[in-house]
């Protein structure tokens, strides 16, 4: 028969034991997270940037993708995931836009107006810092994430 | 104890993973909606190209008044006792019913066109999808969306974009009363055969859906809330095209998809997930007012 003693003390190294690995294990858990949640800002920021470079003039989506990035960097005030930028150019790939023509009795080059197609392709990137992963995969943080997304112009030109 | 702290390691792990599982499937799904949605303003956007919809609602409201006063001018002058204008003016009014039938197989024409090039934007994005493969890790892997079917219709309470005009007094007070145009913004409604008074009522002159062009403003392509639509018919099923019922212009188009998600290293719990998103055409370019 173990004394009662004896078996306070063993229990007492096993929570030890089970403590030094149960808080790292945690550790881990939650750095991933927050490097699987860097990741999925990022998209997001790249998908809503992609869209407003997609709707309106293409000479003005870069400034609309820019204001997007901006409002993601004002948000993040924390230091897990910031630093959202936006990588140039913002691609717009025309395919089809109304062509001007000379009026008759001005002279002049008038344009009828009509939708402008193609698509808009916008590149982020964000800084992750995470506390525990770095130090296991041997990178100095931060981890840079790129993401990419294309969206469908939609912009009509108004007639001139 | 021992045993405890190793049910307890367990436990956090087991629920660790299975939020980031669930996370991954979330976060995936709303990639996937993101890429139909694009789908759908991509190929919303082709049905109206080069104004197309909105000139041909402006030629069914043109020709429609070109037969009405075609119609009055020939009563006309066989009552003011100018009979001597009647076979011209006869000559006029079969002319101008004669452009109704252009205009109406011009109408088909459109509808067709337009029904092949969604077939073919849908066939295409399946062919590119399946060529791209999907998204894996090792807890989760779906397949790149696959669409499955595309429906063509409108969006509820958008009207044509033609004006009835007052010029025409008495076609304006009959198109009133039989509730063809719109009250406040006088613009004829879609889905609406607008049939002349008389003798010329065996003719058919449809108004198609499109957003009015309003203040030098034209309403871009757009997604929309798939309540809004409303469906003239299929032209894409199980993946293949299929013969489509459409009878009007459609301006709007759904596009249903589905993608694949598995979870584990075996791949064998193989589950469906289903996407829609809705796209709306880019509205007129041009006021005849």
């Amino acid at each position: 028969m173990i004394p009662m003693t004896r078996r306070a003390g063993q229990s007492l190294i096993e929570v030890t034991v089970g403590i030094v690995i149960l808080i790292p294990a945690s550790l881990i858990l939650v750095d991933l997270a927050v490097v699987v949640y860097g990741v999925q800002l990022n998209d997001s920021a790249c998908q809503n940037a992609a869209r407003a470079a997609a709707s309106g003039s293409p000479s003005e989506s870069q400034f609309r993708a820019q204001t997007v990035v901006d409002r993601m960097n004002g948000r993040s005030n924390g230091s897990l995931v910031s630093g959202f930028r936006l990588l140039l150019p913002v691609e717009m790939k025309i395919t089809g836009q109304p062509t001007s023509q000379r009026d008759f009795y001005t002279g002049k080059q008038v344009s009828q107006g009509g939708l402008i197609s193609g698509t808009a392709t916008v590149t982020t990137e964000a800084d992750v810092r995470p506390f525990l992963v770095h130090i296991i995969c041997g990178q100095k943080p931060p981890f840079t994430m790129r993401a990419r997304q294309t969206f469908p112009i939609s912009y009509i030109m108004p007639p001139s | 104890m021992l045993s405890l702290v190793v049910l307890t390691l367990g436990l956090i792990v087991a629920v660790g993973v299975i939020g980031i599982i669930f996370n991954s499937f979330l976060f995936q799904r709303t990639r996937t909606q993101y890429q139909v949605d694009a789908l759908a303003m991509s190929v919303a956007s082709t049905i109206n190209a080069g104004n197309r919809v909105g000139q041909l609602n402006e030629l069914e409201a043109h020709c429609r008044e070109l037969v009405f006063v075609s119609r009055n001018r020939t009563e006309n002058y066989a009552e003011d006792d100018m009979s001597f204008l009647t076979p011209l003016s006869n000559q006029l009014l079969e002319e101008a019913r004669a452009g109704q039938g252009l205009v109406e197989r011009e109408r088909q024409n459109q509808i067709q066109l337009i029904t092949k090039e969604v077939r073919q934007a849908a066939s295409g994005y399946n062919l590119v999808t399946n060529r791209n493969g999907g998204f894996s890790l090792n807890w989760l892997q779906t397949t790149e969306p696959k669409v499955t079917r595309v429906d063509l219709g409108r969006i509820d309470g958008i009207e044509s974009n033609v004006r009835s005009q007052p010029v025409i007094s008495e076609l304006a007070d009959f198109d009133s009363r039989q509730g063809y145009v719109h009250g406040a913004s006088k613009l004829f409604r879609a889905h609406t055969n607008a049939k002349l008074p008389g003798v010329d009522g065996d003719l058919d002159f449809k108004f198609s859906a499109l957003p009015a062009f309003v203040g030098r403003t034209c309403a871009p392509p757009r997604n929309a809330n798939p309540d809004v639509f409303v469906s003239y018919g299929s032209v894409f099923e199980n993946g293949q095209p299929v013969p489509s019922a459409v009878q009007h212009i459609p301006n709007a188009v759904q596009i249903f998809s589905s993608m694949d998600v598995s979870i584990g290293t075996e791949r064998l719990n193989k589950k469906s997930v289903d996407l829609n998103s809705v796209g709306t055409a880019s509205g007129a370019v041009s006021d005849t007012e």
